[in-house]
């Protein structure tokens, strides 16, 4: 029951607080910044965009790494808006068949919104491959040469691999994911990153409404209060008193 | 029922309906909630596997049109793929339907077929690694040369011949994992699960619409 | 630029044939003619070996066999040294799978593991119930109650003609004694370790594959009470167990592959220090 009242808690906090409409102040994220810069060279080469890796197999829309994926796609949302403007070519790659019709949607609405939906629907199945395996997604990129490649998302083992081919064809790249074990390899090749809880702040910092900047601050007060309870357990386990702590949260 | 109503608002709206149910069947056990969550569950995996099925009849005909398009442009090494794609899907499916995954043929194919395939695009990455190690990592800059140093340690304490000769690397590579590298780890770890409960806030209230193509309005 | 900045320059762009060619050289030499390079075992290795030596005959081994072929170069020879390890003890199986393709994998590892040499008959000494969907959900279920979830093993025979199953009742966890996870995703892992370790207290160790162990590790070694680190680890553990297999041949091949992305990585930054001192 104690996970329902924390969950709960946490839940009730975040709305009073994304609904107290303060002014709020976010950081900047150059990684998101660099997007219309990235696009813009693609453009002026006449050289396409390349976002990858959504998913993968059966860990779709429907597993927990979902709000991974949700995060890519908002990514993919904004670089199709302004590849749309820029009459550049942006082509998104799938590793789930969950993400295709998603995906689909998110590329229809930016097209559509620039005024562009039949340049999008005549030339649908090269901006939208389907791609199952990481040796395709290899492929796809050399076949391409993309002058741009953004990685974010979940990313499996793939990661290394896909990032390492578009610094082969020269191409700058954006990466970020919360998958933990493949941030090191993005953190060393992708030009650009995005780490950890940072791709979450995508939707926010694109849009920057008052509600969308203060569901981020509330995200730093919970990790202030993980922080305060780091220190807490820690004084307390190095008196040998930490048994309270520890059974409050073992639910 | 005008297009907004069915490209936003009902969606938003079923997104909440769901989230909300699947969340309180998590964490309140009580039957009615419980059978209606399962059957939103069982909803969603027919829906996968449909997905599934679509994607396969989605190969059939993009791959089909590529045939023809190269047939009457002579890339006869593309309609070579294609076919040779199209002929897989076909006779997987049909032994995979008519002998079933259990069978003596499946197995064959798998052991045979797929499971080299795998193994081998799994091991490029070796190349991919080796070829981002020497292209990437480089002493730039103090944090850079920290990396570097890092990286050679690492490697070393890896490898049995080393550590057999220089004990001390296996000590030295231990304590950077166990201490430096799971510090940070836990640290992005609480806030991959935070951003992701906000996520899901979000998501629910209908500010989250990144997934619908972002906002329209 | 000077002499030093032309050798740099060449250091630092080294052809990709030359260092891919002799990764490939030098792995395919010591597996024609392995050296056999001493094996210092680690101290996650060392724990895994004491949760399945301290089992007793009769004992539970729950086993999720959730890698999938791209991985079976590792996975398999760990999987197949604590088999073996395990069914010395006396210790019975049940395995399952949260990887869609891994059932298809039982059949070879079995072949290795050759559970009649040890005087093990299927269904009564080990099991192996196939794929489940769901993930951690999934988890919770099988724990919770086995027999609920699971009607029939992989080859369809229903799990009440199994007697190994009428052994787990529910709450299933009570009648574990050991947890053993074997993934390449790490939610895989995090999820087991939800479920089994903080959950229900179980003794819980996994193999996972070398550059996932940083992100187990926050859960070592309290949650997890053991982790076999990738195919060096499984070298350690045949090893250790007597059981030499696949994994110690393998040391070498990454020992030498290992060797030659060290050589080029001091190359690469010789190179470059050469051709900064060429600039200044």
């Amino acid at each position: 029951m104690l996970d329902l009242v924390t969950l709960a808690g946490i839940w009730a906090v975040s709305l009073y607080l994304i609904y107290s409409k303060r002014e709020i102040w976010i950081r900047r994220l150059p990684a998101l910044d660099f997007i219309e810069e990235a696009v813009g060279r693609a453009a002026e080469m006449g050289r396409p965009v390349v976002c990858q890796g959504f998913g993968s197999g059966t860990s779709g829309m429907q597993s927990s790494i979902a709000p991974q994926i949700m995060a890519g796609l908002a990514v993919l949302g904004h670089a199709a808006k302004i590849c749309a403007r820029h009459g550049t070519m942006i082509i998104a790659s799938m590793r789930s068949e969950s993400v295709v019709p998603v995906a689909d949607e998110v590329l229809r609405t930016a097209y559509r919104l620039e005024g562009k939906l039949d340049e999008y629907l005549a030339n649908r199945e090269e901006h939208l491959p389907w791609l199952q395996t990481q040796a395709s997604m290899v492929a796809l990129i050399l076949r391409a040469k993309p002058a741009t490649g953004i990685l974010i998302g979940a990313f499996w083992h793939e990661s290394i691999q896909v990032a390492e081919a578009f610094g082969m064809v020269g191409a700058v790249q954006i990466g970020g994911t919360g998958r933990l074990y493949q941030i090191p390899f993005f953190a060393a090749v992708c030009d650009m990153n995005l780490i950890g809880e940072e791709i979450y702040a995508v939707s926010a910092y694109i849009n920057q409404t008052p509600q969308m900047l203060a569901s981020m601050a509330t995200q730093d007060y919970f990790k202030i209060a993980g922080i305060a309870f780091i220190l807490l357990g820690t004084i307390l386990a190095t008196l040998g008193m930490a048994t309270p702590l520890l059974n409050l949260f073992s639910w | 029922m005008s297009q907004r109503t069915i490209r936003r608002q009902i969606p938003l709206a079923l997104t909440f309906i769901v989230g909300i149910i699947i969340t309180a069947n998590w964490f309140i056990d009580l039957t009615p909630l419980n059978d209606l969550g399962n059957t939103i569950t069982n909803f969603n995996t027919v829906m996968v596997a449909f997905m599934m099925g679509f994607a396969g009849v989605n190969i059939l005909m993009i791959h089909t049109r590529r045939i023809q398009k190269n047939m009457s442009q002579g890339n006869m090494l593309d309609v070579f793929f294609s076919v040779l794609l199209l002929g897989a899907l076909i006779i997987w499916t049909a032994v995979g339907i008519f002998m079933g995954r259990s069978s003596d043929t499946y197995q064959w194919m798998y052991t045979n077929f797929n499971l080299p395939l795998s193994s081998t695009a799994y091991a490029a990455t070796l190349f991919y690694l080796a070829s981002a190690t020497y292209r990437v990592i480089r002493a730039r800059s103090t944090e850079t040369t920290i990396l570097v140093v890092v990286s050679i340690v690492v490697i070393m304490g890896n490898m049995p011949m080393f550590v057999t000769y220089i004990p001390a690397l296996m000590t030295v590579k231990n304590w950077l994992a166990e201490v430096v590298v799971t510090a940070a780890y836990r640290a992005i770890t609480i806030g991959v699960g935070l951003g992701g409960i906000l996520m899901g806030v979000r998501t629910l209230l209908a500010m989250e619409t990144g997934f619908l193509g972002g906002t329209e309005d | 630029m000077g002499e030093n900045g032309g050798i740099g320059k060449t250091l630092m762009n080294l052809p990709t044939w030359l260092y891919f060619g002799l990764i490939i050289l030098a792995m395919g030499y010591i597996t024609l003619y392995p050296l056999g390079f001493p094996i210092p075992i680690s101290d996650q290795t060392r724990y895994v070996y004491a949760a399945v030596d301290e089992l007793q005959p009769g004992d539970i081994f729950f086993v999720d066999m959730g890698y999938e072929s791209g991985t079976i170069a590792f996975m398999e020879p760990g999987m197949v040294a604590i088999f073996r390890h395990a069914m010395t003890n006396g210790v019975k199986l049940v395995i399952v799978s949260s990887a869609v393709e891994s059932p298809m994998l039982v059949g070879r590892l079995m072949d290795k593991v050759k559970p009649e040499s040890f005087g093990y008959v299927y269904g009564t000494d080990w099991v192996h119930l196939g794929y489940f969907a769901g993930g951690e959900p999934a988890y919770a279920s099988l724990l919770g109650d086995i027999n609920g979830l699971v009607t029939e093993d992989y080859q369809q025979t229903p799990t009440s003609q199994l007697p190994l199953m009428a052994e787990l009742g529910a709450p299933t966890a009570d009648k574990i004694d050991l947890v053993g996870i074997w993934t390449a995703g790490g939610d895989v892992v995090e999820g087991w370790i939800r479920q089994a370790a903080v959950k229900y207290d179980l003794t819980f160790i996994t193999e996972v594959n070398e550059m996932m162990v940083p992100t187990i590790l926050p859960y070592y070694p309290i949650n997890c009470d053991g982790i076999i680190n990738g195919g060096i680890g499984a070298a350690e553990y045949e090893n250790l167990s007597g059981f030499a297999g696949e994994a110690i041949k393998l040391s070498d091949m990454m020992t030498m592959g290992g060797l030659v992305v060290l050589v080029f990585l001091i190359l690469g930054n010789i190179g470059f220090l050469m051709t900064k001192g060429g600039k200044s």
